[in-house]
């Protein structure tokens, strides 16, 4: 049960970007998408959320096949979270965040004062309740990120999807970002997330998904999939994975050749 | 619902005078425009006029004067307010759409396509109610050509493809146009095209304010109800998506929405430019980008702004510009002034 994607193919019309792609996730974990630039990330994530069609294979969650579902009752199962947001218009950090809420606003209602009161509730979640009458654009980068995690929570989803979350974020935003990341799935949110740093897979994921090419070269426990041999192969550079104690493995990088 | 009404958190005493003022300026300029003119009314005359007709209480005055209220201020003042709320409330539309605030309802091709129809009605020597006919078609083919175009462009960002179709097809109507204008009388009907596709409201009847308030208060209604979803459009096709928006039908109720009040505003008025792409932006500096908002103060402050400049329009020098000519005239340094002295982004 949960989410699961069986045999994908994934594309733009003929352009076949990856294929025999296959995963389960289960609430409470975190998986990790690893794979350089070109591999196919965002285009399997796009393929999962219904934003590009499925060339073969199908996404399924609880069982339930969700190609032919509407978007609105996908939004209420699936969150995604951009990698950037960019915006002519300035809305409030609130306002941005109701947004989620779409899919529990009929078409044709503004937002209650329930839907007020779950995103607040969602920026408090992540800690970021002060922020809600600020201007979206005004706001660090670090902010933007965490606010654009709040609307996805105010989608009361099961899934949460994030594209390459850390990618903009200085050191200190990563390290809290990826807390509250694995926070939110002990507290019952199945998750991926998408990442170009290895070491955040041994980190916080439960499994990872290791992409080159557009095919899954590994697939498992971060124990199994994060190794030296891996990641030489998939990002042509030599790495070690160092023991730091307490069970927690990192993932160092050497410049020499 | 008005621009007064409050979304999201309490606002301060200056957000609600900023979100007052654009009725208080339609108000204003209604009253002013209603009393001057050729003939100057107080608002005595007018309120007996109005009497009379709307309520059956006989009036006794000037008969001409009682023309000069019923048959000609009147109709041309609802008239100017339409036409402001409707391009105004395109303009914002158009411009959440394509998230882009440099759009207006001209770049879709309404106007040309409508300016394009009107000419035809006029070189065959069509009676007005005809030419006006034209023009309405002439815009809502407009836009359904591009959409049709936008749609067998696959795998794009089919708002940009939208725009750019619009694009080019407001490029070619426009030759078109040009080409009719080289094709038709010099003498007749040259300067009747010409003075039409400069748009005004001059010689505005009952009759063409009745002919073309369906198709407003049609086009306004789902704009005015679907601001909710207009504010997740605005985020892009992909986030509103997966927000839990059809957007492939969030996008036609709109666009046709929009094109369907434009056309109608060019049937009345021929295209009047500055108003869609001016107005927005001075509602957005006044009550910020949420369409919950955004979007009855653009229909004040774009009624309010059409009625004073036809005001203008008929009050100043002997001979009667035409309307078009002063919202640019005034509109354009209005927008470069708003420009360089405000720094917030949009």
């Amino acid at each position: 049960m949960g989410l699961e994607v069986d045999g994908l193919a994934i594309g733009y019309g003929r352009t076949v970007v990856g294929r025999d792609l296959s995963f389960t996730l289960a609430a409470r974990q975190v998986m990790c998408l690893l794979g350089p630039n070109g591999s196919g990330k965002s285009t399997l994530f796009k393929t999962i959320l219904g934003l590009l069609p499925a060339l073969e294979g199908e996404v399924r969650l609880d069982g339930e096949r969700v190609r032919d579902w509407s978007r609105r009752r996908f939004a209420k199962a699936i969150a995604y979270v951009p990698q950037s947001h960019r915006s002519f218009f300035s809305f409030t950090a609130l306002d941005l965040v109701i947004m989620g809420r779409t899919a529990h606003i009929g078409a044709f209602a503004m937002p209650s004062g329930e839907d007020h009161d779950v995103a607040h509730a969602s920026l408090a979640r992540l800690g970021m309740d002060h922020l809600a009458t600020r201007s979206f654009p005004e706001l660090s980068g670090g902010e933007q990120q965490m606010v654009l995690v709040a609307r996805a929570l105010a989608q009361e989803a099961r899934i949460l999807i994030l594209d390459e979350p850390t990618a903009s974020l200085d050191f200190g935003n990563r390290v809290k970002l990826l807390r509250e990341i694995r926070r939110l799935a002990d507290g019952g949110l199945g998750v991926i997330l998408s990442t170009h740093d290895p070491d955040h897979a041994l980190q916080i994921a439960d499994q990872v998904l290791l992409l080159h090419q557009g095919r899954a070269l590994a697939a498992g426990s971060p124990a199994e999939t994060v190794t030296a041999e891996t990641l030489r192969q998939v990002y042509g550079v030599d790495v070690a994975i160092l023991d730091a104690g307490a069970g927690r493995r990192v993932c160092v990088s050497s410049i020499q050749s | 619902m008005t621009a007064c009404a409050g979304v999201g958190r309490p606002p301060r005493i200056r957000d609600w005078g900023k979100r007052c003022l654009p009725l208080l300026l339609l108000v204003a300029a209604v009253a002013v425009s209603l009393q001057f003119g050729k003939y100057p009314v107080s608002m005595g005359t007018i309120a007996a006029v109005l009497r009379e007709h709307l309520l059956g209480i006989p009036a006794s005055l000037d008969p001409v004067l009682h023309s000069v209220v019923w048959n000609i201020r009147l109709p041309r003042v609802l008239a100017a307010v339409m036409v402001g709320a409707a391009l105004s409330a395109a303009g914002a539309t158009f411009q959440g759409l394509f998230r882009n605030p440099l759009v207006s309802p001209e770049m879709l091709g309404i106007s040309a396509g409508a300016g394009l129809g009107a000419s035809c009605a006029i070189l065959y020597g069509l009676p007005v109610i005809a030419i006006q006919g034209a023009a309405f078609a002439g815009g809502l083919l407009a836009v359904s050509c591009a959409w049709y175009a936008a749609s067998l462009i696959k795998r794009r960002d089919p708002v940009l493809m939208l725009l750019l179709a619009g694009i080019s097809l407001d490029k070619l109507l426009k030759a078109l146009s040009s080409l009719i204008k080289l094709i038709a009388d010099p003498y007749s009907q040259l300067p009747t095209i010409t003075y039409w596709l400069l748009g005004g409201l001059n010689g505005v009847s009952w009759n063409d304010v009745a002919a073309s308030a369906p198709a407003l208060a049609v086009g306004l209604v789902p704009l005015f109800v679907l601001r909710w979803q207009m504010n997740v459009m605005s985020q892009g096709e992909e986030e509103a998506r997966t927000l839990g928006v059809e957007t492939r039908y969030m996008r036609a109720a709109l666009v046709a929405s929009a094109t369907l009040i434009t056309s109608a505003s060019v049937a009345i008025a021929g295209p009047i430019e500055w108003i869609g792409l001016l107005i927005p932006h001075v509602a957005r500096l006044l009550v910020g980008s949420d369409f919950r908002r955004l979007l009855p103060a653009s229909v004040l402050l774009g009624a309010g702004f059409v009625v004073a400049m036809d005001c203008l329009a008929r009050m100043v020098g002997t001979t009667e510009m035409p309307l078009g000519l002063y919202t640019s005239v005034i509109g354009a340094p209005f927008f470069l002034w708003l420009l360089m002295s405000t720094r917030r982004g949009w």
